[in-house]
């Protein structure tokens, strides 16, 4: 068989198919364990913003 | 209640035996009367049987009954042909006309043939007079003109590419002119072209002896297998003055002609090979040229041939005619040795008056196997035809005529012409050839010697001015040798030289000339060696890059598939580290990756 046929075709299947699947399954899976993490952390940040606020406002009186 | 069911089974039996029985035994009766069919005697077969079977070679067939038997290609029906006689009775003044259009092909006779033998389809009893003409036509339409004639003509002026009148008396195949009657059939034999793929009707006229009946042969056959089946035939009798009895048939049928084709035939030139024998002569009539204001012109004519040694010794003599048949001496030439062609010229100029026909005969004063040139020149021009499109070639007081142009060529001039001469030592004198001949050298090598001994004599100072002359003898020899090529002394000289001294100067010349020599093909084979070489990486090359740039494809579609993959994990790694709010885990992630991109792209650029 011609050598550079197959090359041709690893090269169609990898980079052509493969690698999007790949990349979309990547999204899928990153995109939920950052939609899971987000929530907690945007929280935590803004209990802390408000305890900095309730501590500033604690000072000025 | 039994015998209910009983009867009617007795009944269907019954019927049976009484049907099946008979029918049997008849159907057995018909398969013995077959047999007794098949089982006829094989010697008696035949006798039923009226049709000829050609592969039987006892049967008689049409070729059979050629007189002499067919010679070459044979073409005609292969079955006897059948004899039909006409009621009428010809009166004194009478005429029967037979056309019939014939095409040969190519698979019977090639491109065509020049010698043709053709049997009368006209019974030859009681016929006086025959005559043939043979038409060339240029459209498979055509006409009779004048039906009760005893000159055959075609509407329209078709070519006449032959026409030959029939001694009857002649009966000797072999002895007289070129026809023959014999066992009640007239044979011809034609010198002329007739081709392949030309449709031609061969139109014969008979004149008979009063008080006889005309009969034709007719054949049940397709002559030649051209599907052409159309034959006319005309009947004219003058019984009474006012009267005369004129019929014409037009027939579906062929008439029983046959040809035995001899020798082939090229295209346009031919040649026609007779034996010319002392005496023999060939005789062409050449249309003049009556121009030219001169009163008086030399009159030339050549005419090509081929012999064995290509040679003739024969007269050439011109006559002038006006078209009445009496011909009258022109000029000729006293010449009389021909080599190659004949090129003839009037020994005197001729007076330049109006000629209508002039007739050049060449006769023969030594035997000798000719084969004259001849052009095919049919022509719808009846006259032209008729006197210039034919040769007579008179062997031993017969006249055969050739059915086509002889190639002549008739000029006037105002000078004599004359044959160029085909001895060597009437050749015009050529410049002597001279051989590149290859320098001796010896010129060179004694030259040195002279001045090294005239050197040697100087230094005697006793000695000196006979050492300066030979030293300056020397040099100039040496200088002469060089400037000469190495030829300052001839071959003959620097054989003599060498004889003398015994060969000392030959061999160590040769020696080195051989040396150099191998030193050149040396040199010649590794060049040869280098390119074989480079040929060779060359078609490697050719044949390993698909399989490099295969890798090579490979290679990189690996790198990008594994290298994106593990982009997209850093960059999701660095999403997720500030999804979960850890900035210092993000920013390291994204310092390591820059690090990453910028070391592969500075690879990049320094490649």
């Amino acid at each position: 068989m011609d050598f550079l046929a197959t090359a041709v075709w690893i090269w169609e299947f990898m980079i052509l198919q493969l690698l999007p699947l790949v990349s979309v399954l990547l999204a899928g899976v990153f995109m939920l364990k950052i939609m899971d993490e987000a929530p907690e952390t945007v929280g935590r940040y803004a209990k802390r913003m408000m305890a900095k606020f309730n501590r500033a406002g604690r000072g000025k009186q | 209640m039994i015998t209910k069911h009983i009867l009617p089974l007795f009944a269907v039996m019954a019927v049976f035996l009484v049907v099946a029985v008979p029918y049997t035994s008849a159907a057995g009766e018909d398969l013995i009367e077959k047999q007794i069919t098949y089982s006829i005697d094989s010697e008696y077969q035949d006798e039923h049987d009226r049709v000829v079977n050609i592969a039987d070679e006892s049967a008689i067939t049409n070729p059979d009954t050629w007189k002499p038997s067919p010679q070459g290609i044979w073409i005609g029906a292969s079955t006897e042909e059948s004899l039909y006689q006409f009621d009428q009775i010809m009166a004194v003044d009478n005429v029967l006309q037979v056309h019939s259009h014939v095409r040969f092909n190519s698979t019977q006779v090639m491109n065509g043939a020049s010698t043709t033998i053709i049997r009368s389809p006209i019974a030859s009893d009681n016929v006086s007079e025959m005559r043939l003409r043979v038409w060339a036509l240029s459209t498979p339409e055509w006409e009779l003109r004048y039906p009760f004639s005893e000159y055959p003509f075609l509407m329209s002026d078709e070519p006449l590419a032959a026409s030959v009148d029939i001694n009857m008396a002649d009966t000797s195949i072999t002895d007289g002119g070129d026809q023959w009657t014999v066992d009640g059939r007239t044979y011809i034999l034609l010198y002329g072209p007739l081709y392949s793929g030309i449709d031609y009707v061969f139109s014969w006229a008979a004149i008979y002896e009063p008080d006889s009946r005309p009969a034709v042969y007719l054949s049940g056959q397709d002559i030649a297998n051209d599907n052409i089946t159309d034959t006319q035939i005309s009947v004219y009798s003058k019984l009474i003055p006012d009267q005369p009895y004129e019929q014409t048939y037009r027939w579906s049928i062929d008439p029983g002609i046959s040809f035995d084709f001899q020798q082939g035939l090229g295209n346009g030139v031919y040649a026609q090979s007779f034996y010319m024998g002392v005496g023999d002569s060939i005789s062409v009539v050449i249309k003049p040229d009556n121009s030219g204001a001169d009163p008086s012109y030399y009159h030339t004519v050549m005419i090509p041939w081929a012999t064995a040694d290509g040679h003739i010794n024969a007269k050439v003599t011109a006559e002038k005619g006006s078209g009445n048949g009496v011909w009258t001496p022109y000029w000729e030439d006293n010449r009389t040795a021909w080599d190659g062609y004949i090129l003839a010229c009037s020994d005197e100029k001729v007076p330049n008056n109006v000629v209508s026909f002039i007739r050049v005969t060449v006769t023969f004063l030594s035997a000798e196997r000719v084969n004259w040139i001849c052009l095919d020149g049919a022509t719808s021009d009846f006259s032209q035809t008729s006197y210039y499109n034919n040769a007579i070639v008179t062997t031993g007081g017969i006249e055969h005529k050739i059915q086509s142009r002889l190639y002549a060529s008739y000029q006037k001039s105002v000078g004599e012409v004359f044959m160029p001469s085909m001895n060597p030592a009437d050749f015009p004198a050529m410049p002597g050839p001279k051989i590149n001949e290859r320098g001796n050298y010896y010129g060179t090598i004694m030259g040195f010697l002279l001045i090294v001994a005239g050197g040697l004599l100087v230094s005697t100072v006793f000695l000196a001015p006979i050492g300066f002359f030979v030293g300056g003898a020397g040099a100039v020899m040496l200088t002469q040798d060089l400037m000469s090529g190495g030829n300052f002394f001839s071959q003959n000289a620097a054989d003599n030289i060498n004889n003398a001294i015994n060969g000392l100067l030959s061999n160590p010349l040769d020696k080195l000339r051989d040396a150099l020599g191998g030193i050149g093909k040396f040199i010649i084979s590794v060049g040869e060696a280098f390119y074989d070489g480079l040929k060779w990486f060359v078609d490697a090359t050719k044949e390993y890059i698909p399989i490099l740039l295969g890798l090579l494809i490979v290679a990189v579609a690996l790198y990008i598939f594994f290298y994106a993959i593990k982009f997209q994990l850093q960059i999701w790694g660095i999403c997720f580290s500030m999804a979960k709010g850890n900035m210092e885990a993000a920013a390291g992630q994204a310092e390591q990756l820059h690090g990453q991109v910028s070391g592969a792209l500075g690879r990049l650029r320094r490649t």
